[in-house]
């Protein structure tokens, strides 16, 4: 909608790409950027807007402020990764995906916060702080929060964003930019859309190109995308996906961008619904709107049934030997000597390779080091490594077997509740965290199947809730008009925050507020 | 199976990075309990798995010269150098044993 506006002359790039970066900084106690570059989005803004005066628009995107994740490395802007590790460093060039938006002429506002190194289930462990739920701030939440004692300090309550890529989607829920790029590695880009009440897609691995993206797990590593929509989400599928020479885990069948056509008949599909995604501690307002979900489609003649998946609950304990396996290897290119922070240590090669790494990375990431090291040794690669190799493909297998025996798309719950407040999530670590918050997610990275969150419904407490749809490799055409269907029929409502004033609604709404 | 000092050592010196305190290395006995769920699952038979795209060919390109001639920009963000050397202290020197080493594992 805001790309027709552009063309038609309603709004400008420019003031397009003011309003925006006036909103980041009246929202700034999200803390959702690490770093905001003005001057090079006006310069963005302008070029697109003498374009658009020409009437040669580059496409849909050109003079869409977009926001990028801060471990996709951008020419010219710092890339830190929210670690110390990476604090001052400026890439010297454009993650491809970068550059695709770029050529396509959307305007760069900035970075986002993530958890260190992308490793986190809450976008809490960066070194600049953690993201803040834009729906704390909302109408929704406020009327159904009650403090607990008159004293109770209004800002304690805030909730978290979900992670890793919690910036990309608080930055896309408060309207401060249009689309963002995020990282899906266990969920890192699904489970703060759902929590952000926006739309998150993990792609099929191997279709989006990698490059430029600093790596976590390799053989699992997506860059993300999140909207406001489904169909924005497709738009921009589309201009990134395809070969990349550059990334040799890029597949090269050849991609063609689709639209969306909008589904009326539903009866010649079969979802299914996978038991062992009822996991433990599943709050029951999922396990209902699940439910409810499952029952819009029977009702509009689709065919559901419940399927099984039964490795599922190894999901979790494979990704947490193979995710630290190749952490502490990808993490190994840390040593200060050609990049990133480096220490005063100068005794030796190796203390200084040390005393560096101390100094640059948090618990979360040491910790993952260690233990990926561990699995490594040669008396444990076997019993770990390899074993847990073994059940990744039992757990692609599981999938396989599923979407042979003729079902389409899987529906599950993306997130075990709705967001939690910031003080309690922080009285359990990372690790756990990240154990509980992956579940439902994990195992599409696992088998490398593309999945999407599409914000359902708002729980009692006012907060986003989203589902999850799972298609079969490279089939996001079917995976995304499914969701789109999906998403007109539950009218999720649009957020109510104070700081997005009422005329700004003309150029950002999308929705209307009915509710599923 | 506990861990022993010894191996916290190794991990230390192959790692690179430290046992910070008694947290650290609760962390790792943590994660590797935890790991020992894997071997509730049968995998007699099963091929380990190295990646999702393993029924694809790799791409491969064609062995040209096709970028490059950008030392200044690389050199920009090292702290170190000398004209299009990367400095380093010496090497050769093996980080200090566990005794002699500042760490918390000596404790």
């Amino acid at each position: 909608q805001v790309a027709a506006a552009l063309k038609e002359g309603r709004v400008t790039p420019t003031e397009l790409c003011q309003r925006c970066l006036s909103l980041i900084q009246s929202t700034k106690f999200l803390n959702a950027y690490i770093t905001v570059v003005e001057e090079t989005a006006r310069k963005q803004a302008e070029e697109s807007e003498r374009r658009y005066r020409r009437g040669q628009p580059l496409g849909v995107l050109d003079g869409i402020p977009v926001a990028v994740k801060d471990n996709f490395n951008t020419a010219g802007i710092e890339t830190t990764c929210a670690s110390n590790m990476l604090k001052g460093y400026i890439s010297p060039y454009n993650a491809t995906v970068v550059q695709k938006l770029l050529d396509q002429g959307a305007v760069l506002l900035g970075k986002t916060n993530l958890d260190e190194f992308a490793m986190g289930s809450g976008s809490t462990d960066g070194v600049f702080g953690p993201v803040r739920n834009p729906w704390s701030y909302s109408r929704q939440y406020k009327e159904k929060s009650v403090p607990k004692s008159p004293s109770e300090d209004k800002e304690s309550n805030w909730v978290i964003t979900g992670g890793s890529s919690g910036g990309s989607a608080a930055a896309v829920s408060s309207f401060t930019c249009f689309a963002a790029l995020g990282s899906d590695t266990g969920g890192s880009t699904r489970n703060p859309a759902a929590h952000c009440g926006v739309v998150g897609l993990k792609p099929t691995y191997g279709l989006i190109s990698r490059h430029g993206l600093i790596p976590l797990v390799n053989s699992m590593d997506v860059p993300g995308i999140l909207t406001r929509c489904v169909d924005d989400a497709a738009v921009v599928l589309g201009l990134l996906a395809g070969h990349d020479p550059k990334d040799s885990t890029t597949v090269q069948d050849n991609f063609k961008p689709f639209e969306l056509p909008n589904l009326t008949d539903v009866s010649k599909l079969s979802i299914g619904i996978p038991k062992e995604y009822h996991a433990p501690g599943l709050s029951s307002e999922i396990v209902a709107l699940w439910s409810k979900a499952a029952d819009l489609f029977k009702n509009a003649g689709a065919k559901v049934i419940e399927v099984s998946l039964p490795h599922t609950r190894y999901s979790i304990v494979c990704y947490h030997v193979l995710c630290t396996a190749e952490v502490a290897s990808n993490m190994a290119r840390f040593d200060g000597l050609e990049y990133g922070h480096r220490s005063d240590m100068n005794r030796s090669t190796e203390s200084m390779y040390a005393a560096t790494r101390r100094e640059g990375f948090n618990d979360v990431v040491r910790g993952r080091i260690l233990s990926g090291n561990y699995f490594l040794l040669k008396q444990n690669y076997e019993n770990y490594f390899i074993k847990a190799q073994k059940v990744r493909r039992l757990i692609a297998n599981d999938f396989v077997k599923v979407f042979q025996s003729g079902v389409d798309i899987l529906l599950t719950p993306t997130t075990l509740s709705d967001a939690v407040p910031y003080t309690e999530f922080i009285k359990e670590d990372n690790r756990t965290r990240s154990a509980q918050d992956d579940i439902l997610t994990q195992a599409a990275n696992m088998a490398g199947l593309p999945a999407i969150s599409v914000p359902t419904a708002l729980s009692e407490r006012g907060l986003p809730v989203g589902l999850q749809f799972i298609g079969r490799s490279f089939q996001e055409k079917q995976l995304l008009t499914v969701a789109k269907w999906f998403e007109k029929q539950v009218k999720f409502p649009m957020i109510q925050l104070e700081e997005v004033k009422r005329h700004d609604h003309d150029v950002f709404q999308h929705q209307k507020s009915a509710s599923f | 199976q506990e861990v022993t000092v010894d191996v916290l050592d190794h991990l230390e010196q192959l790692a690179l990075v430290d046992f910070r305190d008694a947290e650290g290395v609760e962390r790792l006995r943590k994660a590797i309990q935890f790991a020992h769920q894997l071997h509730e699952v049968n995998t007699d038979g099963v091929e380990p798995m190295d990646s999702v795209l393993e029924d694809r060919c790799l791409y491969l390109r064609e062995d040209d010269v096709t970028e490059g001639n950008c030392t200044e920009e690389l050199l920009k963000n090292a702290r170190e150098k000398v004209e299009e050397y990367f400095v380093a202290p010496p090497g050769n020197i093996p980080l200090p044993k566990l005794e002699e080493r500042e760490t918390f594992l000596q404790g």
